[in-house]
Formats: C-alpha cells, sequence, structure tokens
C-alpha cells in the first residue's frame, strides 16, 4: 500500500459530501471527477491525498501509459505494435493520485520529445508527460481556478477525447489519457472557467465544522496523527480496509446493474427542473445515482438515490450566469427531493 | 469501427445537415459547430468516418506551426545532409477531415493558416530553409463552445457553414439521449449494429447526392434571392453568397432535387449567413422566425429586472432622490435596473456571437516561459530554447561538422528559441465617485447599471477587475484585482453613496494600487474607468481640492502605467470642465455619462478595451 504516512481517509471528521463525492467517483470513474471548493485548512487536500490509499488495483499493459488492453480502440501505439506482433503483456498496477502542480509547464503536461534521445541518436521520441501518468488514475489539481489558461486548454481537450494528441516539436503522438479529474478551490481566489466547471461531474462546497465537540475532534486527531502517524494508520486500519472491501463490492454491483427507466426518467426530470442545460448532467445524475446505490449494497438504482445525489452533480451546472445570487437553492433542491 | 453512430446522435440536425452538404459538395471546405458544452459537438464530428470514407484527423490545440504545415525532417536530413520534408497535419489530412475541437482557443494566425489551406487546397511554406508547396484536399470542421470566448469575425467569415449544435430538448428528447448514451456505455458493439443499418443509409444518401450533384442547377431569379439577401443581412465579401449558393445544390441533390428550391435557399441561408450577419435585418427575417427552439440561453440579465435586483437589499432606496446630499446620509443604490448588456434574446444567436468579438481582447506574447509553444525564431539567448528547431536547424550540416562522439552537433547559429503566446485578460479597476453629488437624479443607478455591464463581459473574458470607490475623506480599494467578478458584482451593489469627493487621494490611491499590481504581473494590460464629476471638494492637505486632483492627475498622466477612461457624470446647470480636465491631464478618453446611455456607455468602453488589442 505505499509509505503509510499520510492521513488515512476514514479519520477525516465530518464532510461526508465531500467524502462521498470522492467514494462514487472511485466505484465509477467515467462520473466525471470532483471539484471541491472550500476555505483554506477544510482538509480538502487531505481528503484527495488520502484517497490514495483506499484505489483499487487494475490490470493494464506494461507500456508507459498503462493502457486497458480489452479496450482496444484506445490502446498507444506501442500497444497497437504488440498486439499485431502477437501479446500485450500485462501487470497489476494500483490505481494513483497523480498530481498537476500550476507551475507545470505546457512539454511536462502532453509530454514531449525526448532531448536525450534525440541528442545521442538523432532520433525522435515521445517522452510521456503528466496526462500520460494519469491514465487511468486520479488526476489532481490543487488551487485550480489558478491553473494557467493554456493548461486550462489542454486538460479540457484531454478530458473531451479521452486521449492525448500531441502535435509538437517534431513528434507526432497519441495515447490513451482518461482520469478521474479532482480539483481543489478556494472561490475567493478566482472563478473557474465555465468550461472547465462543467467538465466536473460533481462539485462540492466544504465548510469549516461549526459544532464545537466536531471541532475538538478535529484537533485531536490531527495532533493524534503528528504525535505517531504509524501508530495513527494502524488504528484506522480496520476502517480503512472495511471500506475498500465496501468500495470493491459496489464496482462489482455497479459492473452488474440494469439501467434503470424510472431512475433516468427521474434524472431528466431533475435536470429539467433546476433548467440545467446539456446533456452532460442526465448522464452524471444517472452514473452517479447508480454508484450511490451500489455503494448502499443495492444492485437496482431507484428514484431516491437520484435525489441524494443531486446536489452533488446539479450545483455547479445551475449557474449558467455570473453574478446570481446563491447556486442551486437548498430549499428548491428540498422540494424537489420531497415532491418525488 | 469504433465510435457512437452518426445516425444516433440526436437534436442535432442542422450540424448533421451542414456535414452531409459538406461530404456531398466539393466546395463546402469548412464547417464550424458551435454549441454549449455536453451537446455531443465532439462525438457528433467523431462518427463522420460511419457515414463516408474519409478519416477525422485530429488537430489538438498544443500543435505548433512546424507540425500542421510540416517542417524538415531531422532524421533523413541528418544522414543525407539533404534537407527533406516531414509532412504535417495539412498533408496527412489530405482526402480527409481535419477537426479542431476549441478552435476558438487556437492560436487566430495558426487557425487562420488552415483555413486558407482548407479552402485554396493548397499550402505554400518557406521554413527552415526549405521552400515547398503542397496540395491537400482536406476538408475542415471547427467546434467551439459559445460559454467561452468569441471568435474573430473574419475568421468566422472563413467558414462556410456555421450552425448551432442543440440545446435544451423536451423531456422526452433528453430521455432518450441519455437512454441512447447509457446503452452505448453498456455494450457499444451492441449499440451500433443497431444503428448500423440507418447509418449505412446516410451514406448512400451521400454517395447519391454527390453523383446527383452534376447535374443540380440554380436558377438566375435564386441567385438574385442569394445576393439579396446577403446584401440584406449585411454579409460582407462574396463568400457568404457562394456558400449560401454551394449548399443550396448541395441540399437539392440530397433531396434528390436537380432544381434548387426556395426552400433550399432559406435553409441554406440559415447555415451559410447567420455567422456573417453584421445587420439586423427586421423583422422579416426568416433565419430567426424558422430557428424555433434554438432560442439562444438566456444571458440577458433576470437579475437586473427591478424585483431581483439583488435580494432587496437596495430596494427601498432607489427610487428617489431622497437622502443625496453632502449632508452625509447614505443610499446603497441598485444596480442599475433599466438597462440591460446586449440583449441576447433579440438577436439570433449567430450575430450575438459574432457582436462580441469586439471583446476579446490580447494574446500577447509572452516573455517569460509560460504559455503556448507556438513557434520558433532566431535567437542567440540560452533562454527557453526550442530543442526541436534547434535540430531541425542544424540537421542539414552534420555531414560535414566535427561531432566528437555525439551523434548531433549543435553551433550557436543554430540555436532557436520558442515564442510562447500567453492569453492576457485586460485589468480594469473601476474608480467610482460615490460622493453625495453622484447621488442625484440616479446617476448612481446609470454607473452601476454601467460597471455591472462591464462586468459581465469580464467574466467572459476572464478579465481582471478591481474596485475602489470614494467618498468621505478617503478613497478605499473595496476590491483588489481579481477574477471573481461574482466578489465585485456583490462590492458594487452595496456601495453606499454619500459625501464628499476626495478626488486626489482617489487618483493616487488606484495609481498605488495599479503600480503594485503592475509589477507582480507586467504583462497584462491595464485600463482605469473612472465615473466622476469631478467636483473634487476634499483636498490633499488644506489646498485646493481641485488643484490637487489636477496635480494627481498630472503625474499620473505624466507616468502613463495605465489606460484610464473617464466617465463625466456631471448633468445638467451649471456644467463644470473639471472631469474633462482631470482626463486630459491623464491622457485619458473623454466620455460624457449625459450623452450615452449605460448601454452604450458601456459598449464604447469595452470597444476601447477591446481595440487596444495588444499591448
Amino acid at each position: 500500500m505505499g509509505s503509510r504516512t499520510g492521513f488515512p481517509f476514514t479519520a477525516i471528521v465530518g464532510q461526508n459530501e465531500m467524502k462521498n463525492a470522492l467514494i462514487l467517483n472511485v466505484i465509477n470513474p467515467s462520473i466525471g471527477g470532483v471539484l471541491i471548493r472550500g476555505e483554506k485548512g477544510t482538509a480538502k487536500s487531505t481528503a484527495v491525498r488520502s484517497l490514495a490509499e483506499l484505489l483499487p488495483q487494475r490490470t493494464v499493459s506494461k507500456c508507459p501509459f498503462h493502457c486497458v488492453v480489452s479496450q482496444q480502440d484506445d490502446l498507444c501505439p506501442y500497444c497497437m505494435e504488440s498486439l499485431e506482433s502477437g501479446k500485450i503483456e500485462e501487470e497489476t498496477v494500483n490505481m494513483r493520485v497523480v498530481e498537476l502542480p500550476l507551475s507545470a509547464t505546457e512539454d511536462r503536461v502532453t509530454g514531449t520529445l525526448d532531448l536525450e534521445h534525440a541528442l545521442k541518436t538523432g532520433k525522435r521520441k515521445f517522452e510521456p508527460g503528466v496526462l500520460a501518468k494519469a491514465n487511468g488514475n486520479i488526476l489532481y489539481v490543487d488551487e485550480v481556478n489558478l491553473l494557467d489558461d493554456h493548461l486550462v486548454d489542454l486538460l479540457l481537450d484531454a478530458a473531451a477525447m479521452g486521449r492525448n494528441y500531441v502535435e509538437r516539436e517534431g513528434v507526432s503522438f497519441s495515447h490513451p489519457s482518461k482520469f478521474i479529474l479532482i480539483g481543489t478551490m478556494n472561490p475567493e481566489e478566482g472563478d473557474l472557467r465555465p468550461q472547465l466547471l462543467d467538465r466536473f461531474g460533481m462539485a462540492v462546497d466544504v465548510k469549516s465544522e461549526k459544532d464545537v465537540e466536531t471541532r475538538i475532534e478535529v484537533i485531536k486527531r490531527r495532533l493524534e496523527f503528528e504525535k505517531d502517524p504509524d501508530a495513527f494508520n494502524d488504528k484506522y486500519e480496520e476502517e480503512q480496509e472495511i471500506l475498500r472491501k465496501r468500495m470493491d463490492t459496489a464496482k462489482s454491483l455497479l459492473k452488474e446493474m440494469k439501467i434503470d427507466d424510472e431512475a433516468m426518467r427521474t434524472a431528466v426530470e431533475a435536470s429539467l427542473y433546476f433548467g440545467v442545460d446539456g446533456h452532460r448532467a442526465d448522464i452524471t445524475l444517472l452514473k452517479s445515482a447508480s454508484a450511490y446505490a451500489a455503494f448502499y449494497g443495492r444492485g437496482k438504482t431507484i428514484r431516491e438515490d437520484v435525489a441524494s445525489i443531486a446536489n452533488l452533480v446539479l450545483t455547479h451546472r445551475m449557474r449558467r450566469n455570473p453574478f446570481q445570487e446563491s447556486s442551486i437553492d437548498a430549499e428548491e433542491l428540498n422540494k424537489w427531493i420531497k415532491s418525488i | 469501427m469504433s465510435g457512437f453512430p452518426f445516425s444516433a446522435v440526436l437534436n442535432a440536425d442542422d450540424a448533421k445537415k451542414a456535414i452531409k452538404c459538406m461530404l456531398v459538395s466539393p466546395e463546402i471546405r469548412t464547417v464550424l459547430i458551435q454549441g454549449i458544452s455536453g451537446s455531443a459537438k465532439t462525438t457528433l464530428v467523431r462518427s463522420i468516418p460511419r457515414i463516408c470514407r474519409k478519416k477525422v484527423i485530429n488537430l489538438p490545440l498544443n500543435a505548433t506551426e512546424g507540425q500542421i504545415i510540416g517542417s524538415i525532417d531531422i532524421e533523413e536530413t541528418i544522414t543525407s545532409g539533404e534537407r527533406k520534408v516531414l509532412p504535417g497535419l495539412i498533408s496527412r489530412a489530405d482526402g480527409n477531415i481535419l477537426y479542431a475541437d476549441d478552435a476558438n482557443l487556437m492560436d487566430r494566425p495558426m487557425l487562420g493558416g488552415i483555413l486558407n489551406a482548407a479552402s485554396d487546397g493548397e499550402v505554400l511554406a518557406e521554413r527552415e530553409g526549405l521552400s515547398w508547396s503542397y496540395a491537400s484536399d482536406m476538408k475542415f470542421i471547427a467546434t467551439m463552445n459559445i460559454f467561452e470566448e468569441p471568435m474573430d469575425t473574419h475568421l468566422l467569415d472563413m467558414f462556410d457553414m456555421c450552425v448551432n449544435i442543440g440545446n435544451t430538448s423536451s423531456e422526452k428528447e433528453r430521455y432518450e439521449i441519455l437512454g441512447r448514451r447509457l446503452s452505448y456505455d453498456e455494450d457499444a458493439e451492441g449499440f451500433r449494429k443497431k444503428y448500423e443499418k440507418d447509418d449505412a443509409a446516410v451514406s448512400k444518401e451521400i454517395d447519391d447526392a454527390a453523383e446527383r450533384l452534376k447535374y443540380v442547377s440554380i436558377s438566375d431569379d435564386l441567385l438574385k434571392v442569394i445576393a439579396e439577401l446577403c446584401i440584406k443581412v449585411g454579409s460582407e465579401g462574396h463568400r457568404g453568397d457562394i456558400a449560401t449558393a454551394n449548399a443550396s445544390m448541395a441540399l437539392a441533390a440530397l433531396a434528390g432535387r436537380d432544381d434548387v428550391t426556395l426552400d433550399d435557399v432559406k435553409e441554406a441561408a440559415k447555415m451559410c449567413l447567420g455567422h456573417r450577419m453584421t445587420e439586423d435585418p427586421g423583422d422579416t427575417d426568416e433565419k430567426r422566425s424558422s430557428e424555433p427552439g434554438q432560442e439562444p440561453p438566456d444571458m440577458s440579465s433576470p437579475e437586473m429586472t427591478p424585483s431581483d435586483d439583488g435580494g432587496g437589499a437596495g430596494d427601498g432606496t432607489n427610487d428617489g432622490d431622497q437622502g443625496t446630499g453632502i449632508d452625509g446620509s447614505e443610499t446603497i443604490f441598485s444596480v442599475g435596473s433599466t438597462f440591460s448588456v446586449i440583449d441576447f434574446t433579440e438577436l439570433s444567436k449567430m450575430r450575438d456571437i459574432n457582436s462580441r468579438s469586439y471583446g476579446r481582447h490580447g494574446k500577447t506574447k509572452s516573455t517569460t516561459s509560460k504559455g503556448r509553444y507556438v513557434r520558433s525564431r532566431v535567437s542567440s539567448e540560452y533562454r527557453d530554447i526550442a530543442l526541436d528547431a534547434s535540430i531541425r536547424a542544424a540537421a542539414p550540416y552534420q555531414k560535414f561538422r566535427k561531432k566528437d562522439g555525439m551523434a548531433l552537433a549543435l553551433e550557436k547559429s543554430d540555436l532557436r528559441q520558442k515564442v510562447r503566446e500567453r492569453k492576457s485578460g485586460a485589468s480594469v479597476m473601476f474608480l467610482v465617485d460615490a460622493s453625495g453629488s453622484m447621488g442625484a437624479r440616479k446617476r448612481m443607478v446609470s454607473v452601476k447599471g454601467a460597471v455591472f455591464s462591464l462586468l459581465k463581459e469580464s467574466y467572459r473574458n476572464r478579465d481582471k477587475v478591481g474596485l475602489t470607490a470614494f467618498r468621505r475623506d478617503r478613497a478605499e480599494v473595496m476590491l483588489p484585482f481579481t477574477k471573481s467578478v461574482d466578489l465585485a458584482y456583490r462590492k458594487l451593489k452595496d456601495m453606499p453613496t454619500g459625501g464628499t469627493t476626495p478626488l486626489a487621494a482617489a487618483l493616487l490611491k488606484v495609481y498605488t494600487e495599479v503600480r503594485k499590481e503592475i509589477r507582480m504581473r507586467p504583462n497584462e494590460r491595464y485600463y482605469v474607468v473612472l465615473t466622476t464629476d469631478g467636483r473634487a471638494n476634499v483636498p490633499m492637505s488644506d489646498g485646493d481640492a481641485f488643484r490637487d486632483a489636477l496635480q494627481a492627475a498630472r503625474h499620473i498622466g505624466n507616468d502613463g502605467i495605465a489606460s484610464w477612461i473617464v466617465v463625466d457624470t456631471g448633468t445638467g446647470y451649471p456644467h463644470t470642465d473639471n472631469a474633462m480636465n482631470i482626463c486630459k491631464e491623464l491622457n485619458g478618453i473623454y466620455l460624457k455619462l449625459e450623452d450615452l446611455n449605460s448601454d452604450a456607455l458601456a459598449h464604447r468602453i469595452k470597444t476601447i478595451i477591446g481595440s487596444r488589442g495588444y499591448a
């Protein structure tokens, strides 16, 4: 499980919405990621990084891009070659959290010409970048609202295509780049570009806990962790393992799940009720709802599942206009949930 | 073959029609598809190989110029010592379709070059010591998100056709779309099978139409209709006429007819002229009436109607002139309720997108090593070296150079530096006179309305905005430069009015604030929009208040740190030239609120900011 010096996910106090959003995305990576908005010090980054310990294993090709061999439309050029000449070698790896720092340069994001190789041999070769590492993993951008525009463009491109196309510095290359995009941001430091906002399947607003008892618990656990990280991790290992198993079960349940007509209608109703444009919302609502159902051990998605996750999916899509006082009306949402 | 079936994409009738026209007619070479995100733009384009024999070749945003046009082939050149060409994307797209997602975010000269190549079918290249030209029968499809920055009008004009892809649809349709998507995700192969027949039928329809097109003719009368229509909507140049004629013929062929009908022309005009409109042809416009359900998303501002102008915070106080004297009482004026910025609902969608293009400004050449690498240039600096270009420059000489065991010998003359480009929004500081005299006759309402209009534009362009207000004895930076336009709006809405006018102090305050920002971000363009009546009455120490203000303005004007726009809010009698004189000292642009309503004012300011594109 790697070095276990991080804060365990299950030890984070409260913030259930955020935790749920993260878990649901791991259960169903096609939900499209989470944007976590909140003030400083609300355990946003801690939660995302701690997710690493809960991630499942994947069987993938041994190439630098970790292609999924069964998805033959989506292989990298190396795997295509191996496929033609026989068999693609596979290995089992842990899904992981790949971070994209704000200071990243474009060539490191998309990948670039392999300098050494070019100088030594005079031949061109592609050197993979962050988008390659992110394939099949979680791509995490802290302070995503401060990410430079031209880097955002690259992310959008890759997210839209599920593939990273590189046409630069004499290199023409493409490889799969399907990732769960997770961003954290402090809204006071600026808005997110609407187009990028829309790419996030879910958005959560986190606030610091207002209850005194809870706050005390937060401090206590932090202090305990700082004193002896390993012991602290050991203490939570059982809980972590339970969660891992539960997510595993959910994943298998999800695989077997059939599309539910009623849930589908509910999803469309919800989008229309809140005036959300585009079809991404409908699809995300349904995918999230079925992941939610699976997480609660059910093999069928019901209307209530849609209602439970509607807030996560719809809030950030409501704001087509700047300057609207509040995004989604909590009351409106409750009203709608009650109406079903 | 992989991908979502063409026939299974719903709610995209116009886009499908445009694509079919393009596949039928050899003369229709470029198509732009606009839509909100999640409207299946990409899915549709990627499904094209299922209905024809063409491939869709992806043009990523990160593509460099050499990679698109073609460049010197390093391997070949090194080994042979002769310059050889490595074909670029345009060559590779010969006979196929080149596809650019988010084309509005592309480097403008690059997009222009591609559009030219697509319409001419030929490229002339002068690069890296090579001169060559080649033909490429490539078609070009671009998509763009209408919520992102608009595209330049002259680039728009280069697209033969431009269509919108479906926005919202009925509940039934949405349900159907969702269902199709989910069953595709569940079993792509099975789903494709289900639509195989439909895709094959479309494919045949296109083949038949392409064959028939040779026999399709258009009458002189209809050509006259087209010409008149183009004049009426103000389509500049002749591209619009020609595209409409070609599309009409393609539509007739698709319908299995040899004669073009008036309906064909109408339909073609909808797709070929919308993005070329510069004039509002009035109520009789066919295009709009024929686009029900294509209503643009309502970006006009419902929140600016009086009933909704801020949760009622200012409701009780905005309908009179009470409490506006210099007696110190404060009034919070609502954000002008009578103004709308650009009434998006009144304009047809295409024209709307068109008309916004003045607002988009600079992409500046970035001098730091940040930004997108677009091309390279000869340089003797060792900074931010474009290795690929340097190697290409050195390649022809490798045979003759001493290499000392290295595979490649680079010399100083080979060095190429990266030219990077970075989008720079404008940074606009609003310096608002909030003194008591501004309260009279709802002047503040107009000012707030105008500033609000500008804020909306800033939101779209991701400009930075700041807000400084001055009244009583001081100026206060209510909001330092931020990208959170939302915050600026809230601050503006709640900004109280009343008290005296410390103009000199305000000028100096903003000067300091802007300087601070410039030190941190020197590559941006800075504007200060000052709204005042110029009736300064608070001196810096104990001199004359207005003289102090003039002196401060002169100092700032000499420094020339930002572009100033002064909006004179003085009205009625006696009119003073105060604001104008301040403006002169600032070397600013002078506008009078009296002559303009909020709308026009906002528009003027936007034009000024927009037209000074490059810093």
